[in-house]
């Protein structure tokens, strides 16, 4: 009786180590700069910005291929929101976002690598009153580069930057009388460790 | 295959670098006051802001004040403008009290709430721009009702006076001639059109040539 149960869980677990051997994990942290949220003109220009603020990414990339990889990558950044007209500039509070972006990567020479993909940004809710005092949800194209080296036995120091743009609208903008969308580019320089297959 | 590649990422840079459409804001009104021959245009500086209102505790203006201040924070999309109701009348930029103003030689913008379909109610209020262009403070706010304040309709006459009134004393220092805004002179609405809106963010975009005078 124990004998045909081993072979059943062998049979059940190699697939997964085999897909463990080819799937990697990243965990990384650094920081984001934005261009500007929401350009208007009221008068003389008036431009809403984003600080560079922290972010952290978490991700995992499974191969598809001698020179592919596919795989999904999750994040959080927070930033100071802030507009600014004549010589006037006004807190905003704050611009909490979270990612998800399904990506295609591959290799370029040693251990750097490309990226690209497609996926969504989220703004959550801030404060009562301001551009986001609901959540918003946008459409996110994105692409960049991972640098990565040994560390140690299993673990590999990664360097990744990147860029992706989206139109920002919220529904308080829409309730001005807003339009479209503002294009907003925002590139990103995080560090961290990755583990799996190299 | 490279040129479609090339044109495609061309497209996603220009929709990355392109404006939102702003909203035009040219439906506004003069909101600045004639005095004299001269024209006085006033907001208040983003270091005063929050602005505290202090509303004497008679037939609800506390909660009248609240509800001003909540109907006019909306209208300013980038914190040009904020207030908040403070429990001290001696910690204020303006008080609000329960009746009729005294005599003086200040800047009056008086309006008189006629309307038929409501009690009638009345306010005044009083920036007192002296002649180094400065608004001494606290600016002052008098309403009354003409009949028993706390029936139901009077009080409502009262909360969109107040409204009115808080609008005065934000900058808006003339009346609409639209009967559908709160800045009407006899205003009818409950709370600020969106002319009302517009005008007033766009005076917080032009520069004013009065300022408040120091906090004492």
């Amino acid at each position: 009786m124990r004998t045909p149960i081993l072979l059943v869980g062998l049979l059940a677990l190699a697939p997964a180590a085999r897909l463990a051997a080819q799937t990697d994990y990243y965990l990384r942290a650094g920081a984001t700069g934005w261009g500007t949220l929401v350009h208007d003109f009221i008068a003389a220009d008036v431009d809403t910005k984003a600080s560079i603020g922290p972010l952290v990414a978490v991700g995992l990339g499974h191969s598809i291929a001698p020179r592919y990889r596919a795989g999904v990558e999750l994040t959080l950044s927070s930033s100071a929101l802030r507009t600014e007209y004549g010589s006037v500039t006004t807190d905003l509070g704050s611009a909490r976002t979270g990612s998800a972006l399904a990506f295609l990567d591959g290799g370029v020479s040693g251990g750097l690598r490309w990226q690209a993909g497609l996926g969504f940004l989220h703004y959550f809710a801030g404060a009562a009153g301001g551009l986001l005092e609901e959540s918003a949800t946008r459409l996110l194209v994105g692409g960049g580069l991972d640098y990565r080296r040994p560390l140690l036995a299993a673990w590999d120091l990664t360097v990744a930057a990147r860029y992706d743009f989206h139109r920002f609208n919220t529904p308080a903008l829409k309730a001005h009388g807003f339009s479209g969308g503002q294009g907003v580019q925002r590139v990103s320089l995080a560090i961290g460790l990755a583990r799996g297959h190299r | 295959m490279s040129r479609r590649l090339a044109a495609a990422a061309l497209a996603l840079l220009c929709a990355g670098c392109s404006d939102i459409g702003s909203p035009s804001r040219a439906d506004i009104y003069e909101w600045r006051s004639a005095q004299g021959g001269d024209t006085l245009s006033f907001h208040w500086p983003q270091s005063f802001l929050p602005v505290r209102i202090w509303a004497e505790d008679q037939h609800g203006l506390p909660a009248y004040a609240d509800s001003s201040i909540a109907a006019w924070k909306p209208a300013f999309l980038y914190h040009e403008w904020d207030a908040v109701r403070v429990a001290d009348s001696s910690e204020a930029d303006v008080i609000v009290r329960y009746g009729s103003p005294p005599a003086g030689d200040d800047i009056l913008l008086e309006r008189f709430a006629l309307d038929g379909r409501a009690p009638e109610c009345q306010a005044t209020t009083l920036p007192h721009v002296d002649d180094a262009r400065e608004v001494h403070l606290p600016m002052h706010v008098y309403i009354t009702a003409r009949f028993a304040p706390d029936l139901p309709a009077t009080q409502a006459c009262l909360a969109l006076t107040l409204t009115h009134e808080i609008g005065h004393t934000l900058g808006i220092f003339a009346h609409s001639s639209h009967p559908e805004d709160i800045m009407y002179g006899d205003p009818m609405v409950p709370k600020p059109s969106e002319r009302d809106r517009n005008t007033a963010e766009v005076l917080y975009h032009t520069p004013a040539n009065v300022s408040p005078a120091p906090r004492p």
